[in-house]
């Protein structure tokens, strides 16, 4: 894809979210001030404006520029490969949260193994039950701070 | 990956391992109380004088109690993010938080909180604050007197780590005829510093200032507790000037409101313990000037509910729509 | 003269030195971790400090710090994900030496930038600790919002092809660190009255995610399933990847100009390591001219950044032990163990405790020179480490990060580093520039709280603002670095 269309896609979800964010979240989500100075909601207004008002000259920049500048390699297969990294990272920390740190661990490890393309169960099962094992006492015993 | 015909002997590993899992998961029961470790939730960020002894108390309590007690820092707001994590924590003796008195009694009259005052069982106190009202040992005023005469003429700036001390300031601006201008500060160091480089006239302090004291580089106004401080007793109380308010406050020790009743009493009764053992004591005391003040759950419990009151008071009359 | 004497003497012992040394070695470990960080090591090493004397103590902690500086370097060279937001520069001229197989150089490039421009500043706060102490106090609120402005500014010229990009980037992480509790009201902020937010977003979730994170999805969607090394990095010690004395000579003029960056970062409270690290390598890069190799493996980019860092350790002692304020999280840490040991930081320490004080400085050259020594080893060791293919590192290296946010933090932290990880994937992908992002998110609370007690000091009078030339002067420096700025890339598109 060209980072012309890219850039003119991300400055339209910027300029939705900023005004989101200026009509709908700041007013609801931070509080009013005590009347003196500059209100806690100063700087999300003027940070989230400046956001705003930025997205959308960059959208009219990249709209009026004809020059493809450059490509960027980023295909709906690169798109695919980021939405299963992310589910499986989400997974493996639902089961931390419902099951323990080992359990939940140990799928993450050995999920991100599978994904980044190594098959061999020799290599996948004692990495992926070593290193969180590992871990976990180190945490819990040598540092003081368990994991759960 | 479990093959299709699946055997009873696969069913039966899954199962046991499910329960080995089961088994890593403790489960409290009252009666075994502690079983597991207990946390420790710290109003403070690392490294000040209240979470180091916040840290001692945890170490002692563990020795009483036989269980590792692990601190956790949830700094913010000067106690209100502890506070409503606390609230939110289940009341089974395992989770317990320490922070600053005003953020349960004081804070939910002042800003709209997710708790209340009662969300909580207090079960005992370590140390008393010994909250000032300073200025810079190079400011043109020394005494009460004096800081008024100047602010009357050129107005005050008066900055403060919370907006828990607003209302006995704004009532001596309206006293006194005086503009007090509130700026806030990021801790009690930021505010010795702003004074001590003459970027704000006044400012309050719950305890930090007394290390500057010797040498004159700070110098205490009033105390505002309801008497005098221990290390400045030749300042007035502010109730001696007039004010009918005290801020004497406590480091609390608090957990979520409905604890049963044998565990509300052995933690409140190792948490007395620790906080009254010689290291804690030494620590508050001698290091941080703190009086070691260490109360009964009923007792802490009153004061709580009647300083609650009294913010609650203040409140109501001039309540400003936010 | 006799208190000096006698207080080095009370740092020189071996038990001394051996728990500099473990503290230095543990730093550097931890810090090459990404995820974990010398932070945490610190911050679960202070409570085990109690029954050491307080030499020991602060020696051991100082250690850690100190490794800790180096260590960050280690993930951002080999792997491109900087274990710590202040070893964020240190990728842009590390990774690809490492690519163009001078892994090691690179290595040994940050621990001598680093221990040099740590025992510099060491070196200036034994020397001047006092007087540049009064500096830090004449800072009020006004003049710290300047002097942000001015490292905004500076950092801003770091940003990608696309200045719009880099600013949008800026915003953002202004408006995610003002995420939590007011410091004025103690009311919600975008909150959703979730307590875990309530504390703000913890700089590990966001920097481990954008920057670490970000990256590893980067390399393992973009590379994808091959299952084979799909970014070699040489690891041999072939001519190119030796370190030499005509490399430190090289890198000579940039690591002093970066200990100078950093040392006086390092004594203003409230900047931060990170901040010093973007500026050193800014102004490293400037000084290169545009003709440079920086950005593609240029030796000076990797000791213009380790160096600033690494200085900004000693220097920062400075505000810690005559005003008692941490200049980062790390002093304020340190602090803490001050406090257990009944040491109270403040303007009457020197006088007070004279002995005590030189001893504290003679545990800091013992930590300088274990730095130098331990990491002519542990370098070597950690490029061994890294030996092992991509499919096993990433995932482990994943996991290191989840657990260091968890235990940092908490789990919904951990929750969080997952949207942050698709943030820094994208901004990674869309040249949304990651560096002012991150400078944004840590100076923004800072240039918030003093720009809001500015105006209440000011209170609607021009002359405030007329009245501390300091501030002005800060100010005006910004619109000029602002102004070459624009001009420098306008210059360069034409």
């Amino acid at each position: 894809m060209s980072e012309r269309t890219l850039d003119l896609w991300a400055g339209l979800l910027i300029v939705l979210a900023g005004l989101i964010g200026l009509l709908y979240l700041i007013p609801n989500y931070i509080g009013n001030g005590f009347g003196f100075g500059l209100s806690p909601r100063f700087f999300p207004y003027a940070c989230v404006g400046t956001i705003t008002a930025l997205g959308a000259l960059l959208c009219i920049n990249r709209l009026c520029s004809r020059v493809d500048a450059r490509r960027i390699d980023f295909s709906r297969r690169h798109l695919g490969r980021l939405l299963l990294l992310t589910g499986l990272m989400a997974g493996s920390l639902a089961l931390i949260q419902w099951l323990g740190y080992l359990a939940g661990a140990a799928l993450l490890v050995a999920t991100f193994m599978l994904a980044m393309g190594e098959r061999r169960p020799s290599r996948i099962l004692p990495t992926a039950t070593l290193w969180p094992l590992a871990l976990w006492l180190l945490f819990k015993f040598a540092l003081g701070a368990p994991l759960d | 990956m479990v093959p299709a015909r699946a055997p009873t002997l696969t069913h039966r590993l899954v199962l046991a391992m499910l329960l080995l899992l089961g088994a890593l998961m403790p489960a409290a029961h009252a009666t075994s109380w502690p079983a597991k470790p207990l946390n420790l939730l710290v109003g403070f960020s690392p490294g000040g004088g209240a979470d180091t002894l916040a840290r001692l108390v945890a170490r002692q309590l563990s020795m009483e109690l036989g269980q590792p007690v692990t601190v956790r820092n949830v700094a913010g707001g000067g106690g209100i993010v502890m506070a409503t994590t606390l609230s939110q924590a289940e009341p089974d003796g395992y989770t317990i938080g320490l922070g600053a008195n005003s953020a349960f009694d004081g804070m939910p009259a002042i800003t709209p909180l997710r708790y209340q005052t009662d969300d909580f069982d207090y079960l005992t106190t370590v140390s008393q604050l010994q909250n000032a009202l300073i200025a810079s040992g190079n400011a043109p005023f020394g005494t009460w007197d004096e800081m008024l005469a100047y602010g009357r003429e050129h107005g005050l700036s008066y900055g403060s780590p919370s907006p828990i001390t607003r209302d006995v300031l704004n009532l001596i601006a309206e006293r006194e005829g005086i503009r007090i201008r509130f700026i806030p500060m990021r801790g009690g160091m930021d505010v010795i510093n702003s004074l001590i480089g003459g970027h704000i006239d006044i400012a309050w302090s719950a305890g930090v200032h007394q290390a500057f004291l010797r040498d004159g580089k700070i110098r205490v106004l009033a105390s505002l507790n309801e008497e005098r401080l221990r290390a400045s007793p030749g300042k007035p109380a502010i109730q001696e000037l007039g004010y009918p308010m005290g801020y004497s406050s406590y480091f609390v020790l608090a957990a979520p409101a409905g604890l049963p009743a044998e565990i509300k009493q052995r933690l409140s009764a190792a948490l007395v313990k620790a906080s009254q053992s010689p290291r804690v004591a030494q620590l508050a005391e001698q290091r941080m000037g703190f009086p070691n003040v260490v109360m009964t759950p009923d007792e802490i419990t009153r004061f709580v509910q009647r300083t609650a009151e009294g913010y609650r008071r203040q409140a109501a009359p001039d309540s400003t729509a936010n | 003269m006799q208190d000096i004497l006698l207080g080095l003497a009370d740092a020189f012992t071996l038990s001394n030195l051996l728990y500099i040394g473990a503290g230095v070695l543990i730093g550097q470990i931890f810090a090459a971790a990404p995820g974990v960080g010398a932070l945490m090591a610190i911050t679960i090493a202070v409570p085990f400090t109690f029954y050491l004397s307080p030499v020991t103590a602060i020696g051991f902690l100082v250690g850690i710090n100190k490794g800790g500086t180096l260590g960050g370097a280690v993930s951002a060279i080999l792997m491109n994900t900087p274990g710590s937001a202040e070893a964020t520069a240190t990728t842009f001229d590390g990774y690809p030496m490492a690519r163009n197989g001078q892994a090691l150089k690179a290595l040994r490039t940050a621990h001598a930038s680093s221990v040099s421009g740590d025992a510099m500043s060491d070196l200036v706060l034994f020397l001047v600790a006092a007087p540049l102490a009064v500096l830090a106090v004449k800072m009020g609120p006004l003049e710290m919002a300047s002097v942000v402005l001015v490292a905004f500014v500076v950092v801003a010229g770091l940003a990608g092809h696309s200045m719009l990009k880099g600013l949008i980037a800026a915003a953002l992480g202004v408006l995610l660190s003002l995420v939590g509790t007011d410091p004025e009201t103690a009311g919600e902020r975008l909150s959703f009255g979730i307590p875990e937010l309530m504390g703000g977003l913890s700089i590990s979730a966001v920097g481990i995610g954008v920057l670490a994170l970000g990256e590893i999805f980067r390399q393992a969607s973009v590379h994808g399933d091959t299952g084979s090394q799909a970014e070699p990095t040489e690891l041999g010690e072939s001519s190119a990847n030796r370190f030499r004395w005509r490399d430190f000579s090289h890198i000579l003029p940039t690591i002093l100009r970066s200990t100078g960056i950093g040392t006086v970062i390092g004594a203003i409270p409230g900047l931060g390591s990170t901040a010093a690290a973007f500026l050193g390598y800014a102004s490293a890069k400037r000084a290169a001219g545009p003709d440079s190799n920086f950005g593609k493996g240029d030796i000076r980019g990797v000791a213009a950044t380790e160096a600033a860092n690494s200085a900004v350790v000693g220097s920062n002692f400075i505000p810690l032990l005559s005003l008692g304020i941490p200049g980062n999280v790390a002093a304020a840490l340190i602090l803490g163990a001050f406090v257990i040991h009944g040491i109270t930081p403040g303007p009457q320490l020197f006088s007070e405790q004279g002995r005590l004080v030189y001893a504290i400085f003679g545990a800091m050259l013992l930590g300088t020179l274990c730095n130098l020594v331990f990491g002519l080893f542990t370098m070597h060791l950690f490029v061994k480490v890294i030996r092992l293919p991509l499919p096993i590192i990433l995932p482990c290296v994943v996991l290191l990060c989840v657990t260091g946010i968890i235990v940092s933090s908490n789990l919904f932290s951990a929750w969080l580093l997952i949207g942050f990880a698709v943030l820094g994937f994208f901004m990674r992908l869309l040249d949304f520039s990651f560096v002012t992002f991150i400078i944004g998110f840590v100076l923004g609370p800072a240039f918030e709280l003093n720009v809001r007690q500015s105006v209440l000091l000011a209170d609607g009078q021009i002359g405030y603002l007329l009245e501390r030339p300091i501030a002005c002067g800060f100010i005006l420096l910004a619109l000029f670095l602002a102004w070459r700025i624009g001009l420098r890339r306008r210059s360069a598109r034409h």
